[in-house]
């Protein structure tokens, strides 16, 4: 397995390679410049070419990449055009809310929306399947920010039983964090409920028609062994692969939630800095992401030998 | 009484008196700590560097200026205690208030002042036309300097106490012998509040701390003048980009004061009552047409006066509120309501929609149906409802127009564009300003007539204005208003650019404030919270 995971590990280096340079040639293609932003509706070319000089992008692209991938290969994602802070420092003060708040809204996802799959398949057809199915199909119908702005009211404004905005870490206390992360996990959990809710049925249903299913309660087994133990562990591949490619979008995704609660997270970051074409922020950013992505995929594939002990790495 | 009531009741007494106490705490806390949802994130920390709204703003709360308006648009000293002007009018002198320090507890000096007018005209156009007319500005002791000029300028002081961007802040030698088109890194002002730089996460919140140091004048405050005390502990100041989000966060409590609520909400604002909604801003924003002069149609002047005949300011007005308090039409170029803002339009040549005149004059005009670009930032709130009535308008009056629709920094730098619309150029768009630097004729950009290089976006050609210009940068302040009014009257004349309307901007904060002072620039210094 240690071969297998650092043959995956060697196999992402050309893909953030590539990864690195279509998103430095993209974002320098874009049309809009951050100096004509810094110098305002009186810039001369003069004062323009003196910003760019100043901010580095007079310098001819190749070689701007190239000085941009010596950077990153001694650890330093550079720094910002507007702000002058290090792009790893606004990273890391913004990476954090984005993974608490999407592994919360997946962690609450799977343990909602796994029993209810698997109750909706063995009630395949009843009434049960049908309301869990409707209650599904409403929740992924609702725009995040609808349901985000009505938590808001009742929530915050009417109750006041949690706060409206931000993010708190879990050194200032864990009311204070509990506090601010149950509305937003909750407001995108309804779509990954709905998604995970459907795609458990789904595997389910194929595992409960299979014939070791039906030997398995021929043989007396119990309903709960038989959905627990036998037909969730050969549906778990699926679901498995589905939870983390929710991880994974959910992180880059997430900018609708972090702007409804006003949370300083990584998505809105990216988001800020396409708006003010700050480079450097924008590049290290999807760097980072792309790392994340690569790794949980590499997580999803070494977990599936857990459930199907035919794989092996 | 046995002893597992008393030990029960004493432990209900303690919890009563630690809960009051931690409210207690809380509440003095948050008495202490006064939160601001702005409009926009501030982005740079330099205010000289940047010419952006935001980080002027934050300019005011660290730094301080050596002159500043009262609300008569007086200049009235600041920093500076006295200074005389010699009968010739060519030698200022100044002398700065005594105890004056930095937030790093060193002393304020006349050396440092100096370096700052020099940093500060390198970005500034006022500042550049005093430099230009100064033959030395020098420190003649460590709390007086001088600037002595080569030729008349009748806005020295009014130079410095100008509150459009960039503001003559003064900050320390070391951080302003920077080049004004560097950043700079450090954040060391001497006003009355300290950016407290460890805190401050961009597209987040910005925290500012009092400055204990910090010596107000004893005149009482008014307007950007007279005493500046901070009156809390601290001052949050927090981007909420969503409005919904931040209106429910000032209806919660959680913010004092919320500089741009959305105008759907403001039913709902009003109706709470710990909220107050009103204009802090007297007088708002100007919203106006820029054409590109260089580049045909809008190089001609009749094509330009057609497109001026379509417009009726209420049309452009009403799609940005539906509240009629919140805007009036105004035809001054300098805003309506300030020293200069003196309405001279032409009756008949202005502000009265008449397409059946319009379109003569375009067909007169010698218009041959030429592509027009006409630019559309669809995300910003103001500049796309006026661009769709201006494409409307264009239309009714048989302009070939082509709609360049995309975000407001891909159009900020498309209107610097000089190339023709073949090569990715521009004709005309939307734009608007506050009144800190359009009211005043030298410093209002979009009436600067030199041609390239020496105009602002658009590039209007004019000398008539400019030779006013330049004349009123030399008039003593009793002629200043006459060639004001010349200089409005010329660019009626020759369709400069087109003015729809003032539209003030509502602001919604909680009851429990107080000292809030009106201005365009949101001002902290004296407010507090009850």
């Amino acid at each position: 397995m240690l071969a297998y995971i650092v043959k995956r590990l060697l196999a992402t280096i050309p893909v953030m390679a590539s990864v690195a340079v279509i998103v430095f040639m993209l974002l320098h293609l874009t049309p809009g410049d951050p100096a004509a932003l810094i110098g305002g509706d009186l810039a001369t070319p003069e004062d323009l070419r003196r910003i760019r000089e100043q901010l580095g992008l007079e310098r001819p692209i190749t070689e701007q990449f190239l000085g941009w991938l010596w950077q990153v290969l001694q650890g330093d994602l550079g720094t910002s055009l507007f702000n002058q802070m290090p792009v790893s420092q606004l990273i890391a003060q913004r990476i954090e809310p984005t993974l608490i708040i999407g592994l919360t809204i997946m962690t609450f996802a799977v343990i909602v929306a796994i029993p209810l799959g698997v109750i909706a398949a063995w009630k395949a057809g009843s009434w049960i399947d049908q309301l869990i199915m409707t209650l599904a199909v409403i929740a992924f119908s609702m725009p995040i920010f609808l349901i985000g702005y009505l938590l808001i009211f009742k929530f915050s404004v009417e109750l006041k039983w949690f706060p409206v905005r931000g993010y708190q870490p879990m050194s200032a206390g864990p009311a204070k964090f509990f506090q601010h992360i149950v509305l937003p996990s909750l407001t995108v959990s309804f779509i990954y409920i709905a998604l995970l809710t459907r795609m458990t049925r789904a595997t389910m249903l194929d595992v409960l028609n299979q014939d070791y299913m039906r030997t398995a309660r021929a043989k007396g087994m119990a309903t709960p062994r038989i959905l627990a133990v036998h037909a969730l562990k050969n549906a778990a591949v699926p679901i498995v692969t589905m939870v983390g490619i929710g991880l994974s979008s959910l992180l880059g995704g997430i900018v609708v939630t972090e702007t409804v609660f006003a949370i300083p997270g990584i998505g809105r970051l990216m988001i800020d800095a396409i708006i003010r074409r700050d480079f450097p922020i924008l590049q290290g950013v999807i760097l980072v992401l792309s790392a994340l992505y690569v790794l949980i995929n590499l997580l999803i594939d070494l977990s599936y030998s857990l459930f199907d002990p035919r794989i092996r790495y | 009484m046995n002893i597992r009531t008393s030990f029960a009741r004493a432990v209900r007494v303690a919890g009563v008196v630690l809960a009051a106490s931690l409210a207690t705490i809380a509440a003095a806390q948050d008495k202490d700590t006064f939160r601001f949802a702005a409009a926009t994130d501030l982005r740079v920390i330099d205010p000289i560097w940047s010419l952006e709204y935001n980080s002027r703003n934050h300019g005011y709360l660290v730094y301080d200026t050596l002159f500043a308006f009262d609300s008569k648009f007086q200049v009235k000293p600041q920093m500076v205690e006295t200074w005389t002007v010699s009968d010739d009018k060519l030698r200022y002198a100044f002398k700065l208030r005594p105890g004056l320090t930095w937030h790093d507890g060193t002393p304020v000096t006349a050396a440092d002042c100096v370096a700052s007018i020099k940093r500060w005209g390198q970005r500034d156009s006022i500042g550049q036309a005093l430099i230009a007319a100064a033959g030395e500005i020098k420190a003649t002791g460590t709390d007086s300097f001088e600037i002595i000029l080569k030729e008349p300028f009748g806005h020295v002081l009014s130079a410095l106490a100008k509150t459009g961007s960039p503001v003559p802040f003064m900050m320390p030698e070391r951080i302003a012998k920077t080049s004004g088109f560097e950043q700079i890194k450090e954040v060391i002002g001497s006003g009355p509040f300290i950016f407290a730089r460890d805190e401050w996460m961009p597209g987040d919140k910005a925290v500012y701390k009092k400055f204990k140091g910090y010596k107000p004048r004893s005149e009482p405050s008014d307007f950007m003048s007279g005493g500046k005390t901070a009156k809390v502990e601290r001052m949050e100041w927090v981007f909420i980009p969503s409005g919904a989000t931040a209106a429910a966060a000032l209806l919660a409590g959680e913010v004092d004061w919320l500089e741009h609520p959305p105008s759907d909400l403001l039913p709902t604002l009003q109706n709470d009552k710990d909220i107050t909604v009103r204009a802090v801003d007297p007088f708002g924003m100007q919203t106006m047409i820029r054409f590109n002069h260089i580049h045909p149609p809008f190089d001609n002047e009749k094509v330009r006066r057609a497109v001026l005949q379509t417009i009726e300011q209420g049309e452009y007005l009403r799609v940005l509120s539906d509240d009629k308090r919140s805007w009036e039409p105004c035809r001054s170029f300098y805003f309506c309501g300030t020293r200069f803002g003196r309405d001279l339009a032409p009756e008949q040549l202005l502000f009265k929609k008449n397409l059946d005149k319009a379109k003569k004059t375009l067909a007169a005009s010698g218009y041959k149906g030429e592509k027009v670009v006409l630019l559309d930032a669809v995300d910003d709130a103001i500049l796309h409802p006026v661009t769709v009535v201006l494409f409307d308008n264009l239309k009714a009056i048989g302009m070939n127009v082509e709609l360049r629709a995309t975000d407001g920094a891909t159009i900020f730098a498309l209107m610097l564009k000089q190339e023709p619309i073949a090569q990715g150029g521009w004709n005309i768009g939307p734009q608007y300003a506050d009144s800190s630097n359009y009211s005043v004729p030298f410093l209002n950009n979009a009436l600067r007539a030199g041609g390239v290089g020496k105009a602002s976006i658009g590039w209007p050609k004019n000398d008539a204005i400019e030779t006013l210009r330049a004349a009123f940068l030399k008039a003593p302040e009793a002629e200043q208003g006459a060639i004001a009014d010349k200089i409005q009257q010329e660019a009626y004349a020759a369709a400069i650019y087109g003015l729809t309307g003032q539209y003030k901007q509502l602001t919604a904060y909680r009851k429990s404030v107080e000292g809030l002072i009106d201005s365009p620039i949101p001002l902290f210094w004296n407010v507090s919270k009850k």
